[in-house]
């Protein structure tokens, strides 16, 4: 018992002494170090770093020099940070076109995996973070068009696809039938309205976007950029082969006129 | 005495281990580093994002804001040094272009002096 004593008071000791000695270093008193790289920014300035590369890709459209610059910020998943924040940046309510460029560059990226370009290494020596890049690939996509009317090109009221639930599943399509990523979507319904962007899944295809819908609300949706609206869209009722109901999904293709 | 003796031992290596890791072993474990921090050339790389969006919207406002997280002092100021860095870098015609338009325009709105380099 007493020796037990003994072992717990040093135990505390060592606790005591390691906890604080963490708190102040890691949390109270961090250590402020100087000639960083991007990949060592706080949470924050990390977000702000990504959103100003996605739109300096808005206004060049140079993938290369985006995936290198990306490339600094060591992310797992450089397309999935950008489609996650382009996300919170619609949720936080932050200016569109942030939101816009950063479904964008996430949609060029997706658009380039499958063809495998490579990604550059992080660049950590003392020259140039980002050395011109002159080969830049073409295949950007262009950003959205400028107010142009989008016409509903289909419309399908019931899709009873199980893992279609409850969504409402819009593609936007360009002037030549391509599927058109970064393209703002205006989704109201009594009470609310929300913009989302295509470009986010873009597994599914770079001109996709998805909404879940509550049962028993109608929804109006048009593209942000104008053009027709689509009215009084639901959640279709559906029936499972064993009679079990649910709640399906809609189809929308916009199309520009 | 003696067991007062090894608290405060073992209180105070086991202290100095925790501010050691935090500090030394690990210091970016936790870090809250701002983009003020951030190395010269990285510094000019997104002082030249900055100029590539304010050459398509033309927003110095917006342009200013945006430096200012290098420098929050004298946006001005972070448009010149990283405009003299990628001079010396090397950086191409066009990108420098942007970059000195850029810090043209905000030496026109809120001048600064450069102290001279060592």
């Amino acid at each position: 018992m007493r020796r037990d004593g003994s072992n717990l008071f040093v135990l505390t000791a060592l606790v005591l002494g390691l906890g604080l000695g963490l708190l102040v270093s890691l949390a109270l008193s961090p250590v402020e170090m100087r000639n960083i790289s991007p990949a060592m920014l706080s949470a924050a300035d990390k977000d702000i770093y990504r959103a100003l590369i996605a739109k300096a890709y808005t206004a060049r459209g140079d993938l290369g020099r985006a995936q290198a610059r990306l490339a600094l910020l060591e992310d797992a998943d450089m397309r999935s940070a950008l489609a996650a924040q382009a996300q919170q940046s619609i949720a936080q309510g932050r200016p569109a076109d942030e939101s816009r460029s950063l479904a964008l560059l996430a949609a060029a990226l997706g658009s380039t995996a499958n063809t495998s370009t490579p990604v550059t290494e992080p660049v950590v020596t003392s020259t140039p973070a980002t050395e011109p890049v002159n080969t830049s690939t073409s295949s950007a996509p262009a950003p959205a068009p400028a107010p142009q009317s989008f016409v509903i090109k289909t419309r399908e009221n019931t899709d009873c696809d199980v893992e279609h639930a409850q969504l409402l599943q819009v593609t936007v399509l360009d002037a030549a039938g391509k599927p058109l990523p970064g393209a703002g979507i205006t989704i109201s319904w009594e009470g609310g309205e929300e913009t989302f962007f295509t470009g986010l899944k873009p597994r599914v295809n770079p001109g996709y976007a998805d909404f879940r819908m509550e049962p028993g609300v109608l929804y109006n949706l048009r593209m942000a950029s104008g053009g027709q609206t689509a009215t009084n869209i639901s959640a279709p009722n559906c029936r499972t082969d064993a009679g079990m109901e649910y709640k399906g999904g809609v189809v929308l293709v916009f199309g520009l006129k | 005495m003696a067991r007062k003796l090894i608290f405060l031992v073992v209180f105070l290596l086991s202290l100095a281990s925790g501010l050691a890791y935090g500090w030394i072993i690990q210091p970016g474990l936790r870090s809250q580093n701002p983009a003020s921090c951030l190395r010269e050339d990285f510094r000019a790389d997104y002082a030249l994002m900055a100029a590539e969006v304010y050459g398509t919207d033309g927003d110095l406002d917006a342009a200013a804001a945006r430096l200012a997280v290098l420098n929050p002092d004298s946006p001005t100021e972070a448009a010149l040094l990283a405009a003299a860095y990628a001079r010396k870098a090397g950086y191409s015609v066009n990108d420098l272009e942007l970059m000195m338009a850029l810090a043209r325009e905000l030496q026109a709105s809120a001048p600064v002096t450069l102290e001279p380099g060592p």
